[in-house]
């Protein structure tokens, strides 16, 4: 039913709410969108699927007015509109909730709801009329908080739920949501889904960007595809194409998506990282945990459930205060990431790409090689790019990074080739026990898809995993046992059958017996 | 295919600092020639200049070492003060030999600032602030310990370093000083290991330390770096001045920021350009020798001198945000290719 060539133009006899059409935008020669459409109905959800660089954000611009197109029109219910700034397309009711989150932390959600527009008393903020305007746009979005509590108090999800709510109280008619569900978890997920469906039948049109299908089908009516640019699929029900369709769209050739974990032939071994009775300075206390070799422990829990600190204590980033660690059976004293890479061949791929995972001005050569520098300099640390190749160019190649030239910048590669390359020193460096942490969150599908297939790919080759992951699918999809993670503490193990509803409602269990014990110990 | 225009770019990129400090020098030569007359080009003139923007290359890169892992040394005077007071001592007071008083100014000057180093590491301050009050430290600490005498040096291997010519009349032999101390930074930060970590760690500290990369040992690598420069220099200024005192080094501080932010070197850390260091340094001292020539009153010269710190800093500014659209590539990314093999 649909064509990898250019759809035809469907005619409607009902104007759309909002459309664009026939969208070109370039940028100093390269081209963006080359033709790019989107046609969104009265009342609908309308998911925006495409790979990092497609020209999903691009379209996303050119809909709020901060680009302008070189051609192509804007209609609002028929009516052709040009914005020419963001403050345009608002007051046409388009507005915008941004992947990374425009939140004063400072301030309070009231503030930040109201921010440039708040009610004065004879020149003078008034915090109590303030409260009493921002309430009822949080009630419908499901924040019942005390509007005056500080912004930096959110949850990622809530936090979510405030951009939204911000967005409603500019009378928006057509709510773009780019990558709203990258860092929320599914029980957040779940509550957006009943909100926007509200919104949605209260007559907000929206369009919904996330690169993850499940969301899509379980939201959605109707879906657009970009890719390169282009529309590869036009505004077609969501139930009329398959999962597989859908990416074969957004990836131009049909991959095979990874199937469940448990039938790898990775050889369980020996304790390759023991944690005996472990405390730390954030607050863990007399944890217990092993990873063998040849084996992917997944660590699930909500955010702030203490996985991350964790990671952090074990690779000397933070300080344990108790307990022993073990590698490969004998105790070790890791103090800094160094002794961890140099003595006991661990690796921490951060949850923090950006910040943490890479060098983003540094070449891709060097983010790559800087765990092995030491190793393969010579004589008082003589070292040259051309020496470096042989280790940094093989995982590279081996994990498909899309990029121009070695040397060009780490931060000019889409997300999910930053990823790669985050990943990729560690595979270098020959690391033989990694801690991934969130690999997949905010990239593509298939980017997501080569992380899952290099997880599983270093486990048959004799390395441990410790997979840190608030994507419970994922975790079910590649772990041998899961283990949950709340408040700092091991709430259950539970070996994967590799079926995601049982074990979905093991781990919910778990999770929600432990909230309960702590209510209960409070009250 | 040859060269593609995106990798044309970034050659010449990383290159306009140096281009641009070469035009600068050019106009500020023709100008104070056809102001001041021709003694600006003069070999006095140029001899002078040269002797000068020599030592001010290598306190430039002092500083650079510092700057490149995204710290600072407010303190290049201080240990400069230290190193003046322990080789007039040791040549004048105690009759030790040339080589020997060399050495030792070399290893002082690299503990002065290890000690600053471990310092910054275990409190945990701002290399702003640990810097600035050992600039206080070893100037007042060498004025105390030489109660401010006067040392007159006599030495005539030094006399000819810092006073003899190199193939020309207008060449100083410590331009020779200057450009070795040159090409082993430039050896460091794009041959060695060492100076690739330093550049890791002044460009994304966080994601340095978590790749495995020792940073306490990279910082007080720098630190060590930085001092052994500054004793370097210290022997440069000695070789021309010969007659020295505690009080050598208190306006080093600002010939050495301008040397390594005008060179290129971005404040942020992470960047070098040891090119750019010489020729900053040149330029800043042309410009001094000029002011002087066309006869601006001495004590107008710190202005311009302010100035071109103000311009230079405004420039790096200008050069990072320029960079910055690299790290946010969205959609708007070009075409891509698979790695070559």
């Amino acid at each position: 039913m649909t064509s990898e060539q250019a759809p035809p133009n469907v005619r409607e006899t009902t104007p759309a709410a909002f459309a664009l059409e026939d969208v070109w935008k370039s940028f100093g020669g390269v081209t963006a969108l080359s033709g790019a459409s989107l046609r969104l109905r009265p009342r609908e959800i309308h998911a925006l699927i495409g790979e990092n660089g497609a020209g999903k954000s691009t379209l996303i611009n050119v809909a709020t007015g901060v680009h302008r197109p070189e051609r192509g029109r804007i209609l609002m219910h028929g009516q052709e509109v040009h914005f020419a700034t963001p403050g345009a397309a608002a007051e046409h009711g388009v507005s915008v909730v941004h992947q990374e989150r425009n939140l004063v932390r400072k301030f309070s959600l009231a503030e930040n709801l109201l921010l440039g527009r708040q009610p004065l008393t004879g020149g003078v903020v008034s915090y109590g009329k303030m409260a009493a305007e921002a309430r009822p746009w949080l009630e419908r979005v499901g924040l019942h908080l005390d509007p005056l509590a500080e912004a930096s108090s959110l949850s990622p999800g809530q936090a979510q739920l405030l951009e939204i709510a911000k967005a409603l109280s500019r009378r928006c008619e057509v709510l773009l949501l780019d990558e709203p569900t990258s860092s929320i978890t599914e029980a957040e997920f779940e509550h957006l889904r009943v909100i926007l469906t509200e919104l949605c039948n209260g007559g907000t049109s929206i369009v919904f960007v996330s690169h993850k299908l499940e969301e899509v089908y379980s939201l959605c009516s109707r879906i657009t595809v970009l890719r390169d640019g282009r529309n590869i699929l036009n505004d077609v029900p969501v139930a009329a194409v398959s999962q597989e369709e859908i990416v074969r769209a957004m990836v131009g050739r049909h991959i095979e998506l990874f199937a469940a974990g448990g039938r790898r032939n990775a050889q369980v071994g020996a304790p390759r990282l023991e944690l005996r009775g472990v405390s730390t300075e954030f607050g863990h206390r007399g944890l217990d945990l092993t990873v063998r070799r040849g084996e992917i422990v997944g660590l699930y829990g909500l955010v702030g459930a203490g996985r991350t600190e964790l990671a952090r204590s074990i690779i000397g980033l933070g300080r344990i205060t108790g307990g022993e660690i073990a590698v490969n059976g004998k105790p070790a004293r890791i103090r800094n990431p160094y002794d961890a890479l140099r003595h006991h061949r661990i690796g921490y791929v951060s949850e923090d790409r950006k910040d943490e995972g890479l060098i983003l001005r540094h070449s891709i050569s060097r983010n790559v090689g800087i765990t092995v520098w030491q190793r393969i300099e010579r004589w008082m640390g003589w070292i040259s790019d051309q020496r470096t190749r042989p280790s940094v160019e093989p995982p590279l190649r081996h994990l498909n990074v899309k990029m121009q030239r070695i040397s060009q910048p780490a931060g000019s590669l889409s997300g999910g080739n930053q990823q790669k390359v985050s990943a990729a020193k560690w595979i270098a460096a020959e690391a033989e026990l990694l801690i991934f942490d969130e690999p997949t969150v905010g990239i593509d599908v298939a980017a997501k898809d080569a992380m899952h297939r290099l997880i599983v790919e270093l486990v048959e080759n004799g390395s441990a995993i410790l997979l840190i992951s608030s994507d419970l699918r994922e975790v079910v999809q590649l772990a041998d046992r899961i283990l949950v993670m709340g408040d700092f503490r091991l709430l259950a193990e539970i070996a994967n059958s590799g079926e995601y509803a049982p074990i979905s409602e093991q781990v919910m269990l778990a999770i929600t017996r432990a909230t309960r014990d702590v209510e209960a110990a409070a009250a | 295919m040859g060269v593609s225009p995106a990798r044309l770019r970034e050659v010449l990129g990383s290159q306009t600092s140096a281009l641009g400090l070469v035009l600068l020098i050019a106009l500020t030569w023709t100008g104070f020639t056809s102001i001041g007359g021709s003694g600006f080009l003069g070999s006095f003139n140029l001899y002078s200049i040269v002797q000068l923007a020599a030592r001010d290359a290598v306190l430039g890169m002092a500083q650079a070492m510092l700057i490149v892992v995204a710290r600072m040394n407010l303190a290049v005077g201080g240990i400069g003060a230290v190193c003046t007071s322990l080789l007039g001592y040791l040549l004048v007071v105690a009759g030790a030999p040339l080589w020997v008083a060399v050495v030792l100014v070399g290893v002082v000057g690299v503990l002065a600032a290890l000690l600053m180093g471990f310092t910054e590491l275990t409190t945990g301050l701002s290399s702003f602030i640990v810097t600035l009050a050992f600039l206080s430290v070893y100037g007042g600490a060498a004025v105390l310990a030489t109660g401010g005498r006067q040392f007159q040096i006599t030495s005539p291997e030094l006399q000819a370093l810092g006073n003899g010519t190199l193939f020309s009349p207008a060449i100083c032999p410590l331009v020779a000083v200057a450009v070795a101390c040159g090409v082993l930074c430039w050896l460091l930060y794009f041959r060695n290991s060492l100076g690739w970590k330093m550049l890791a760690v002044g460009a994304n500290e966080r994601a340095a330390r978590a790749s495995g990369v020792h940073v306490g040992g990279v910082v007080l690598a720098a630190y060590a770096l930085s001092g052994l420069l500054c004793g370097v220099a210290t022997i440069m200024n000695a070789s021309y001045e010969l007659n020295v005192n505690a009080g050598f080094g208190a306006d080093w501080l600002l010939p050495s920021f301008i040397a390594a932010v005008l060179g290129g070197v971005a404040l942020t850390g992470g960047d070098i350009s040891v090119a750019g260091i010489l020729l900053a340094a040149l330029f800043y001292d042309s410009l001094q020798s000029g002011l002087t020539i066309i006869n601006v009153p001495s004590y107008w010269i710190e202005l311009p001198q302010g100035l071109v710190l103000l311009a230079a800093v405004l420039i790096d500014q200008a050069r990072r945000r320029r960079a910055r659209p690299l790290e946010r590539s969205r959609d708007t990314e070009p075409g891509t290719a698979a790695v070559p093999s």
